[in-house]
């Protein structure tokens, strides 16, 4: 319920995410670019984000808990899908189109490098 | 019920209260808006047209401190909750103080850094990396800003009127926005910050 | 450009000849309408009894009020076009310059679903959702007001731009780079962004409302799968505007920081991508004609039975499908730009998606053809509108699936075609539901029930006007007419279907005369028009109250035992007798008339006609104004009033007196 441990505990496992996360890329200048590489801190970093924001949903929104929860959570269950949706879909689509673009121009469009038409 | 008896705020009546389920959805709603800012960041975050990459512009030790700074505020905000729930109004009134004072800090640090690089010539106009850079972020602490005034009235409601069904419903309330608040910038700390500077 | 009025001067007053008409009926019809109420001394009642209302059966006829008003704008604004089109070929350009007629056309589409029908859909919302759900009012009935008005707000800036500036040419969404600075370096896009973002906030937060209101209000015992289907509708569509509408704030949002910043979002240069803003303007469209479409299928869930004197077939299925028509329109947007490059893959995907999600509608249909089969069926024009929408609804419906194969609509891809086709969805898959829920539940409103001769030939007016205006437009589509164009060529064999489609608009224009006759005719009529709580032998809440129902809706909370409520309850009477027993009456505390939403409004009006403007001064202020009116109001203590039991026994006397309920 909404204790004092139940704020602390999400408080501290915050702090250890956001801490971690920033130490795992200062590892990763440390290493010149090299440990962990471009993939494992993608994979990393979101992980570490949506552990937090597990955490805090749980800790400091109670989202789960309460009488209301069984609304509270059909309703952010349908918010992350929406959302998913959105950035994903848009990411798809942009992506899909960038690429069939034609750009004889170099600065043209996002790539500084002209692409290959077959993506 | 009468409003004016100091009653003890049992935690069970505010759960299921129509005012605080109703700030969650708008507060969902609010996500679907962050998230069209954070897809459109996405698709425009390599368009640097001569301008500067986020590599070359953003600080990890700012990132980290302004994170550090609202997080540690939503943990204050939360004891703002607990201690209303006690029934503590002069307790409530100082962790709401501390958020505010700790807001504070965040939104100014992060107008310092929009200065810096409005300054250096680098401002939303440039390219459209740094416009959807300046709305995703500046969106937020927008949100926080508007956070900001509605503790301070907050604080007059509870300084004026004590601790209430009324004025705990407002802070738990008020508390949803603010943990949400917090939960959006994890997504900006990672996305904008942390990928940027990879 | 100066500090008091920013880049207002005396030249946006001046238009060309055929704007200034349009002006002078603008500010004609406001002189009007302040005449006429200052004739009737009805100031103060209208303050009194409607404007500060919080009671969401006023709020919602003024909500259809506006919509009615507008309603007559927009086909105004269509009667041009189709004027313009009819007349303009060869060594004719008609009496529009392409500037003006691309005003229009934008215009005509933003009233028609901003100002038109969602004021229409929240005006129902409003009066029925509560009833039905055997609640007082909404979960927040000052947000209620504040949604009201700021969407007033928003239809006041689109006329007022018909006034003072001029309006968006860029079509009824805006697409960038048109509608960037660089290209409509005039007041209209602003005017079109201001309106909708008024408007909008007033939308999102009705949205909460009614949805807090269903999951939250409901009578004790009506479960979920208890509700009529109508609340099971509106709470899947107020699900879409919770979840879609912030999408059109954050879009509309960055194209304003475009223009007003000198952002790049969705520029030419710099970065900026058109292609994003069409992306995610779509994913906020689709959802949004959904919006509409699912109250509206609600309503003839509730009118078939009815009116087939038989419950409604396939309860449960109706349900799944409203929340897979909710889940699967956020999953079709890309099929309204299939043309815009995406590879096959994409295309397909969204293609099967928009085929997939034509079958929960097609369930829809088949149970209402199935609650009709072996019912006896009563022709009232309610289900007159029924079957118009049947047949209307289908075709049009078939056209979507037709274009929802990317190949097909490379063919059909903005031609009039695709205007057919979504005319036909609107019109016959929203505004004939409208009519129809508007004549099922008008006794319920007023008191009295309307005109059914006049019914009648409004009805068969909009179906021969209906067929006359757009079937053409299914057959020049396929001839390869573009949308949008004000003027033809003489050797495209376009001309003489043009010709019909115009005569078919006059047809629809003396349809909304008949139904604007029918409901004079009724008001003049009322005394011998009028009814109890219960016309039409219905089967849900509403009718388990008095016609007008008195403020409180129900003076005693019903308690619900399964689905058809108010049916249960009269078959439970039936059998037992009706039950006299003595009712123990309890305080009824309801919320005080309040003019915040007025304020609120006022000032977000303001603020968008100083942003539009470039008045700063005077933007900063109203909204300094809105928040101080909010804080404020947050301090208030006396917003209830108690109607206590005793005058609540009396009232029900009153009204069983005067009423047969």
């Amino acid at each position: 319920m909404t204790s004092l441990t139940s704020y602390i505990t999400g408080y501290v496992l915050s702090l250890l995410l956001t801490i971690g996360a920033a130490g795992i890329l200062e590892l990763h200048f440390y290493t010149h670019h090299t440990f962990p590489t471009h993939e494992m801190l993608t994979v990393l970093f979101v992980a570490l984000a949506l552990v937090q924001l597990v955490v805090q949903l749980y800790f400091f929104l109670h989202v789960g808990k309460g009488q209301n929860k069984h609304w509270n959570m059909a309703a952010l269950g349908f918010a992350l899908f929406v959302i998913a949706i959105l950035v994903g879909g848009t990411l798809w689509i942009m992506h899909n189109l960038q690429s069939r673009m034609v750009t004889g121009n170099p600065y043209i469009g996002n790539q500084i490098q002209v692409q290959d038409e077959d993506d | 019920m009468n409003e004016h008896q100091h009653t003890s705020i049992a935690k069970k009546d505010l759960t299921d209260d129509k005012v605080v389920f109703g700030l969650w959805i708008y507060i969902l709603s609010d996500c679907v808006l962050f998230a069209g800012l954070f897809a459109t960041y996405a698709v425009q975050h390599t368009a640097l047209f001569g301008g500067p990459a986020p590599s070359d512009i953003f600080s990890l030790s700012g990132a980290l401190v302004e994170t550090l700074v609202l997080l540690t505020s939503s943990f204050t905000c939360g004891l703002a909750v607990l201690a209303a729930y006690k029934n503590k109004k002069a307790l409530t009134l100082l962790a709401l103080a501390a958020t505010v004072l700790l807001g504070a800090t965040f939104v100014g640090m992060e107008y310092i850094e929009f200065s810096r690089l409005v300054a250096a010539g680098h401002s939303w106009q440039q390219s459209a990396f740094l416009s959807s850079f300046f709305t995703l972020v500046g969106t937020h602490g927008l949100h926080v800003s508007l956070g900001l005034l509605w503790m301070l009235v907050l604080m007059a409601h509870i300084y004026l009127r004590g601790i209430q069904t009324s004025t705990t419903r407002k802070l738990l309330a008020f508390s949803i926005f603010w943990h949400f608040l917090d939960i959006i910038w994890i997504f900006i700390f990672t996305f904008v910050y942390l990928f940027g500077l990879m | 450009m100066s500090f008091f009025f920013g880049t207002l001067t005396l030249s946006a007053l001046m238009h060309g000849p055929i704007e200034t008409v349009g002006q002078l009926a603008v500010v004609f019809g406001v002189l009007l309408g302040i005449g006429v109420i200052s004739y009737f001394k009805a100031w103060s009642w209208l303050f009194k009894e409607w404007f500060t209302s919080l009671d969401a059966k006023k709020i919602g006829i003024m909500y259809i009020v506006l919509s009615m008003v507008m309603l007559a704008r927009g086909f105004i604004d269509a009667l041009m076009l189709r004027g313009q089109q009819a007349i303009a070929v060869g060594a004719d350009t008609g009496f529009l310059s392409a500037n003006h007629f691309a005003q229009i056309f934008s215009a005509h589409g933003v009233i028609m679903i901003f100002f038109v029908a969602m004021p229409f859909m929240f005006g129902f919302l409003n009066i029925i959702i509560p009833l039905q759900i055997g609640a007082r009012d909404v979960a927040y009935p000052l947000l209620n007001s504040i949604s009201f008005w700021l969407t007033a707000a928003g239809a006041m800036l689109i006329n007022l731009s018909l006034v003072v500036g001029e309006f968006a040419a860029a079509g009824w969404l805006a697409y960038p780079p048109l509608s960037e600075l660089q290209y409509s370096p005039g007041v209209g896009i602003d005017y079109y962004i201001w309106a909708l973002q008024i408007a909008g906030i007033g939308t999102l937060l009705s949205g909460i409302n009614l949805l807090v209101t269903i999951i939250k209000m409901r009578a004790p015992g009506m479960r979920l799968m208890r509700m009529p289907v109508f609340v099971w509708t509106a709470f899947g569509s107020m699900s879409l505007v919770i979840f879609a509408f912030p999408i059109l704030t954050v879009t509309l949002a960055m194209l304003g920081l475009d223009r007003y910043l000198g952002m790049h979002f969705f520029t030419t240069n710099l970065g900026g991508n058109a292609m994003l803003y069409v992306n995610l303007i779509w994913s906020w469209g689709h959802p949004e004609v959904y919006i509409l479409a699912l109250p509206a299928f609600g309503i003839f869930s509730e009118i078939v039975p009815v009116f087939s004197q038989k419950r409604l077939f396939g309860y449960t299925s109706m349900v799944v499908a409203t929340l897979s028509i909710v889940v699967l329109s956020f999953m079709v947007w890309l099929h309204h730009f299939f043309t815009m490059g995406a590879g096959a893959d994409v295309n397909a995907f969204f293609g099967i998606m928009t085929m997939v999600i034509a079958i929960p509608t097609g369930v829809k249909i088949f149970n209402w053809l199935f609650t009709m089969f072996r019912g006896r069926i009563i022709f009232t024009t309610p289900m007159l509108w029924f079957m118009g929408f049947l047949v209307t609804f289908t075709i049009g419906g078939m056209a979507g699936v037709l274009m929802a194969i990317p190949g097909a609509d490379f063919e059909l891809h903005n031609s009039l075609f695709l205007v057919a086709h979504f005319h036909t969805m609107i019109i016959g898959g929203v505004l004939f539901n409208f009519f129809a829920g508007f004549t099922y539940w008008f006794p319920k409103v007023f008191g009295f029930t309307l005109n059914e001769r006049l019914g009648r030939y409004a009805f068969w007016l909009w179906i021969l006007g209906y067929c006359l205006a757009f079937i053409p437009l299914y057959v020049l589509g396929i001839m390869g007419m573009t949308r949008r164009l004000d003027y033809v060529d003489p050797n495209s064999g376009w001309h003489i279907l043009l010709v019909v489609v115009a005569v078919g608009a006059c047809v629809i224009g003396l349809a909304l005369l008949c139904q604007a006759l029918q409901i004079i005719v009724s008001i003049a009529q009322r005394k011998k028009r009028a009814v109890g709580g219960d016309p039409w032998n219905g089967r849900t809440l509403e009718w388990a109250t008095h016609s007008p129902p008195p403020v409180y809706n129900f003076a005693r909370i019903p308690h619900v035992h399964g689905r058809d409520a108010w049916w249960q309850t009269k078959e439970a009477n039936a059998s037992e007798g009706s039950s006299l027993k003595a009712i123990e009456y309890e305080d009824i505390e309801l919320p005080r008339n309040t003019s915040v939403g007025l304020f609120i409004a006022g000032f977000a009006f303001f603020c968008g006609f100083a942003l539009i403007w470039h008045i700063w001064w005077l933007a900063i202020v109203s909204v300094l104004g809105v928040m101080l009116t909010v804080i404020i109001r947050s301090f208030a203590e006396d917003i209830e009033y108690t109607i206590p039991a005793l005058e609540v026994a009396k009232m029900e006397a009153d009204l069983a007196r005067t009423h047969t309920l």
